[in-house]
């Protein structure tokens, strides 16, 4: 079954605040299809997976408000933002395809929500933080 | 039932939840988060009402992180 890794390290850009260079998140989705149903089960486990990427991602925003680290973080948050902000439209069509086991369409915007995660780690390098994602059998 | 996915969420969770609390944010949705997963695991399938609490929560942690700085 394919996966995808999502790890976020914020180790390389967080100089000076040891906690938060001990983030490490990971998710792990299958790679949806027809016969691989995305069941209120399965979103379910997907959506406490993003929780988990999100409370990190909120502990670096907390200790870039505070001063933690190099104000440089502020621009990084800014770019991850653009994509992060275009998660909750997919995720209100996911929840309802999956309502209404409307399978053709969920497994579509599972799919679409993979890519957007890829699209968030590619930003988030390019702002110093490292993002590794890896799709895999 | 994923249980291998699950165990991955939740042992990453808690190095998150650890994280949170050393940089004294508020660690509780995540480890309410965690919890469901656990009992809904437990059950081997989800509720209505545990699968809405998770997307409230998730919700409200996207809208934090996407608010301006």
């Amino acid at each position: 079954m394919k996966k995808l890794l999502l790890v976020i390290a914020l180790a390389t850009s967080l100089g000076g605040c040891a906690e938060l260079r001990n983030i490490g998140t990971a998710i792990s989705l299958g790679t949806t299809t027809i016969t691989n149903p995305v069941t209120p089960t399965r979103l379910n486990q997907m959506e406490s997976a993003i929780t988990v990427v999100f409370a990190g991602l909120q502990a670096w925003k907390k200790s870039c408000v505070e001063g933690l680290i190099p104000a440089s973080c502020k621009a990084q948050i800014a770019q991850v933002q653009v994509y992060t902000r275009q998660i909750p439209p997919y995720l209100t069509q996911l929840r309802t395809f999956v309502k209404n086991n409307d399978q053709v369409n969920a497994v579509t915007v599972f799919n679409q929500v993979v890519t957007l995660a890829d699209t968030i780690k590619s930003q988030a390098a390019a702002g110093g933080v490292t993002i590794t994602a890896t799709v895999g059998n | 039932m994923d249980v291998l996915a699950i165990m991955d969420i939740i042992v990453k969770g808690l190095g998150v939840v650890s994280t949170l609390i050393s940089v004294g944010a508020n660690a509780a949705p995540a480890i309410k988060v965690l919890t469901d997963l656990a009992t809904g695991a437990q059950n081997g399938t989800v509720t209505p009402e545990q699968l809405a609490q998770t997307e409230a929560t998730l919700d409200a942690m996207i809208a934090d992180f996407n608010a301006p700085l």
